[in-house]
């Protein structure tokens, strides 16, 4: 965007002076010109997290859940996030989905982050669930 | 490509810090946290496997398609080929602001690669531009599975023929401008992996001229470091000229 059209442009870019010197050539490959799995994340994540501030989010009504470790794939742990409601909340886990929401079920209490991080996942006999506290 | 760094427009963006900074919001906070760099890397080594995708050959066609593909995978509604030449077209899905549509922000990336050497040379562009493309995909996924809305409209844009003189953002903001869609600012994402070893390892970021930048960049670079102080705490930054 230069010259005479006036929208403000910022370009995230892997260095201001030390670019990758295999751009434009064969070897643009992975583990050579992308050498840098941290810095490839932290760049997509300044620029997501510029667009959505930028945007100012609207959380929903309902809680959505999201998993990125689903029980089942090997992974003892389990990393949560969710969106929506209003904290504290608390985190349910239960090896049936019938009773998940009893009280007996709760794993952490009172919550206020929207992440939380199961170290005790059982792969394929875990369920979970976000409730508002009480 | 002139990449300077421009030391008292960083002192100037440290001296304006304090006026922008703000907590993280949680919503966002759990968003970046959903990027998934095996997803990232999984499109990348599809998007090098259609070979060297200049806007005039074959596998920047099967790159668009690629990209158009999966947006439309991900449930956007209002997607579309913006064309503007007789090469590959931009890959533009709107997703809109819930209160105040008119309010756009662009995030993109380019989708071709060359080779200096000429068509004839393989062009992988993994690193330029898979990851700005990936990352565009990564976004747009977490964006579409959270089901967060946002007040305002973010178009995300895969841009064509970028390699070849930045034809696609140019055409694609004129063409904006003359429909009324003015972009209040846009976010681009240009090859964003390679580290070398002899330098810090910090996000950088910049502007045509950065010394001398278009109405209104210095507001956005105040809340890019702000997102940055904020969401990636402790992680050092730069600012300074590149081509957007």
């Amino acid at each position: 965007m230069e010259g005479s059209v006036p929208v403000p442009g910022i370009l995230f870019f892997e260095d201001l002076t030390l670019l990758s010197p295999y751009m434009h050539t064969d070897s643009d490959v992975v583990g050579i010109s992308l050498n840098s799995d941290e810095l490839f994340l932290r760049n997509v994540q300044a620029a997501a997290a510029t667009v959505f501030t930028l945007a100012r989010p609207v959380p929903p009504e309902k809680i959505l859940l999201y998993a990125t470790r689903q029980p089942g794939d090997s992974e003892q742990t389990v990393r949560l996030s969710w969106t929506g409601g209003f904290p504290p909340y608390n985190v349910h886990r239960s090896v049936m989905p019938d009773n998940l929401r009893d009280d007996a079920n709760i794993i952490s209490e009172q919550v206020t982050a929207l992440l939380f991080q199961d170290d005790g996942a059982i792969p394929d006999l875990l369920y979970y669930s976000i409730e508002e506290f009480p | 490509m002139r990449k300077i760094f421009l030391i008292n427009i960083l002192a100037l963006t440290f001296a304006t810090l304090s006026l922008w900074a703000q907590a993280p919001d949680p919503v966002i906070e759990t968003l970046i946290d959903r990027i998934d760099l095996d997803r990232m890397h999984a499109d990348i080594d599809t998007l090098v496997a259609f070979g060297t995708r200049r806007a005039t050959l074959q596998g920047g066609l099967d790159a668009q398609d690629f990209v158009y593909a999966r947006l439309e995978a991900l449930g956007f509604a209002d997607l579309t080929l913006h064309d503007f030449d007789a090469n590959h077209d931009n890959v533009v899905a709107v997703y809109p602001g819930v209160t105040e549509p008119d309010e756009i922000y662009i995030i993109g990336a380019h989708y071709d690669s060359i080779n200096d050497l000429g068509p004839a040379f393989p062009a992988p562009g993994a690193d330029d531009n898979g990851t700005g493309t990936s990352g565009l995909l990564e976004v747009a996924r977490i964006i579409s599975e959270s089901e967060i809305r946002f007040e305002a409209t973010i178009t995300l844009v895969a841009f064509a023929s970028e390699e070849l003189g930045r034809i696609g953002s140019k055409a694609f903001v004129a063409d904006a401008i003359a429909n009324g869609k003015i972009p209040q600012s846009a976010i681009v994402m240009d090859v964003l992996g390679y580290h070398d070893p002899g330098s810090t390892l910090d996000i950088s970021f910049g502007t045509t001229d950065a010394a001398n930048p278009i109405p209104g960049t210095m507001e956005l670079v105040d809340v890019i470091v702000s997102v940055i102080e904020g969401y990636l705490p402790g992680y050092p930054w730069e600012y300074g000229d590149t081509c957007t």
